[in-house]
């Protein structure tokens, strides 16, 4: 594994180049441009206060529900559109992948870096709303650049594995929006963990995203340190995912070719 | 002595049709993780499927600076090879050594995006071609200036029309420098003098005998030119490798026969009044006899069959010989001889001798048209009327010179005289 990952590292400029293209690609003759990242988690971020917050009067303590639900949504924008991106990374390329080699995971890895630069450019909107909502900072925010690698970590397992097997059944195609949908809502992302009835607590913090979003907030919004238990779990499944979904990806790399 | 840089071991690729066809969902999965996992093909066999070899055991070897070309109908196995080269594909069976840096002149400018700029583009381009990004810049303007872009590289190549296309992809691959470099069916684009620039090209990084090339074509004129060795390739196996005269040759002998199969499908595309019919057209020696392989330099005789329902009076019958891509290389008229036609009724023949074929090493084919002498009416056209190759040479004294062999041949006498004063 390491060796590939070396041999990763040996085609960092064509990664760059390659996520260089994703990003110029996507805004090129848009109006808004780059501004559509912002767009995109602020307009969720009004519609789940509208139903949430005054609707259904989800209570989040002191914290202000759009401030609460944008501390999520951010991050989670980013995985769904990491791995709406990067699953069909391999047979969007598929004209590059049958007739020049090169480690094939650079597609997926590109398609989650231009994503990240996006998720970059939404918090920034984040850093504003959290003057405007006077949130205290503490030092347990220095956590939040971990607990990112470890959401990328998992997002990458996820992304190898997802475009992996899409090479060989295009079915995946219509599982992602569905499976992200769906994770969405087994995710605490529009409302609080401690909404989660205590028995079915364990299970639910299996799903590696639900201790990634509780640790954000504990550390962004509640001045607290983040849960070990949680992101301890989240950690640990991130890592032995990506392990084998990379393994995986690599075993089956050499019949991309023949079967796109 | 020149190092072997491509070495093919008994190469085989399978493939296994019908892959996609489930029996049910009892099969389904044991079906997927075979499918994914399985590296070893024999082991998931379907009797029903059937196999289906791209390649059959080729074996050969390329050494240092050589150029070799691959022809072979479609569906040979030729753009497999260069896949197998390229390493995008892993073979069934057997080894493949190949060493250095190689680069795919495959499909030019796959690897482009529409909406990025020219600039933008050659980066992207030039480093999935394997470019750092410093000789990227180092080459840029050398790239831009053989592309012939300077007006237009700052604009999206969504724009650029199919010919600006493959000018900058062929312009960025050149500049690889690369140690193998494979080139699939790419130069058919671009207008002539582009692709004149292109192979000159070709020929001057050849000349430095650095950079080994397999060149993979239809265009046989062009194979000729620049590979020294050929491989003919049929159905996934080698039929001939060597010398290129040699296996051209014996290509054109082969596809000759395979397309005489085929013959009564070319009957169909016949048009014109009908007022007169060719009945055959047969082609023969001097002596009459019925072949369809000639030398350079030998005589060839076309001898038409017709039925004219009723008397026209002065028609042309034109005998026309082309290339198999349709260029016009010679056109016999009987209008034009002095032994014109006064009219024609019921039935006859006309034969064309031709004397001296001046043609070389290829396939032709032959064409009749019947019509009014002033080329208004078409009584009879009947295009790709009968095939016959020019297999070798009369004159065996002159190596064959595939670089410079030219489209036809005339006999030709070379003086020289020196001013150079002797003391």
């Amino acid at each position: 594994m390491l060796s590939h990952l070396k041999k990763i590292l040996s085609y960092h400029e064509l990664l760059i180049n390659i996520t260089l293209r994703d990003i110029k690609s996507r805004y090129k003759q848009s109006l808004l441009g780059a501004t559509w990242a912002i767009i995109q988690p602020l307009s969720l971020m009004l519609i789940f206060t509208a139903v949430f917050s005054k609707f259904l009067h989800v209570q989040t303590g002191d914290t202000p529900y759009p401030i609460f639900s944008y501390c999520s949504l951010l991050p989670w924008s980013f995985f769904a559109s990491s791995l709406t991106f990067a699953i069909p990374s391999l047979i969007n390329n598929g004209n590059l992948i049958t007739k020049i080699y090169f480690p094939r995971e650079i597609f997926p890895i590109a398609s989650i870096s231009a994503c990240l630069l996006d998720f970059l450019v939404a918090g920034i909107l984040f850093v504003f709303m959290m003057f405007y909502y006077h949130i205290q900072l503490s030092w347990y925010v220095f956590f939040v650049p971990f607990i990112v690698c470890i959401q990328i970590l998992f997002t990458l397992g996820i992304a190898f594995f997802g475009s992996a097997v899409i090479v060989f059944f295009r079915d995946v195609r219509y599982i992602v929006p569905l499976g992200l949908q769906l994770w969405m809502f087994v995710t605490p992302v529009v409302y609080p963990t401690n909404i989660v009835p205590a028995k079915y607590l364990s299970m639910y913090m299996l799903n590696p995203m639900a201790g990634i979003m509780d640790s954000y907030r504990q550390v962004i919004l509640y001045r607290n340190p983040p849960d070990i238990k949680y992101l301890g779990m989240a950690v640990i499944i991130s890592l032995i995912s990506f392990g084998l979904a990379y393994c995986f990806f690599k075993k089956v790399e050499m019949k991309f070719a023949d079967a796109i | 002595m020149s190092k072997t840089v491509i070495k093919f071991e008994n190469v085989s690729k399978k493939y296994t049709l019908g892959y996609m066809n489930f029996n049910g969902f009892r099969d389904f999965l044991p079906k997927i993780i075979n499918r994914i996992i399985n590296t070893q093909n024999d082991s998931f066999q379907n009797q029903n499927d059937g196999d289906f070899y791209a390649l059959k055991d080729v074996s050969f070897e390329l050494k240092q600076g050589e150029a070799l070309g691959i022809v072979g109908p479609n569906g040979a196995g030729k753009s497999t090879i260069l896949k197998l080269l390229a390493h995008t594909i892993e073979p069934t069976a057997g080894k493949i050594i190949a060493v250095g840096k190689i680069s795919a002149l495959i499909e030019l400018g796959a690897g482009f995006h529409h909406e990025l700029t020219g600039r933008e583009n050659i980066y992207l381009y030039g480093s999935i071609m394997g470019l750092k990004r410093k000789e990227i810049h180092e080459k840029f303007n050398s790239i831009v200036a053989f592309a012939e872009l300077e007006k237009f590289i700052d604009t999206p190549i969504k724009h650029y029309s199919s010919g600006m296309y493959a000018r900058l992809g062929f312009a960025v691959a050149i500049h690889v420098d690369p140690d193998v470099l494979l080139i699939d069916e790419v130069l058919a684009v671009g207008d002539m003098n582009f692709r004149k620039k292109c192979y000159e090209r070709l020929h001057e990084i050849l000349s430095k005998g650095q950079v080994t090339i397999v060149f993979v074509s239809h265009d046989i004129y062009r194979v000729q030119a620049l590979c020294k060795r050929v491989i003919f390739l049929d159905r996934g196996c080698i039929r001939k490798i060597g010398q290129t005269s040699d296996v051209i040759s014996y290509y054109y002998n082969e596809m000759n026969k395979a397309a005489s199969l085929h013959e009564p499908k070319i009957h169909e595309k016949r048009w014109g009044t009908g007022e007169v019919r060719i009945t055959s057209v047969s082609i023969s020696d001097a002596a009459g006899k019925r072949v369809d392989a000639f030398e350079t330099g030998s005589s060839m005789v076309v001898t038409v069959n017709y039925y004219a329902a009723k008397r026209i009076d002065s028609p042309d019958f034109r005998f026309i010989i082309q290339t198999t891509d349709g260029i016009w290389l010679i056109c016999a008229s009987s209008g034009y001889t002095e032994n014109t036609i006064d009219f024609i009724e019921g039935s006859g023949t006309v034969r064309c001798f031709f004397e001296s074929l001046p043609l070389i090493h290829n396939a032709y084919i032959v064409s009749i048209y019947v019509g009014s002498m002033d080329g208004q009416i078409d009584y009879e056209a009947w295009p790709n009327a009968a095939q016959f190759v020019i297999t070798s040479f009369s004159n065996k004294r002159a190596p064959y010179l595939p670089a410079y062999s030219g489209l036809i041949q005339c006999p030709a006498k070379i003086l020289h005289h020196s001013n150079k004063v002797v003391k």
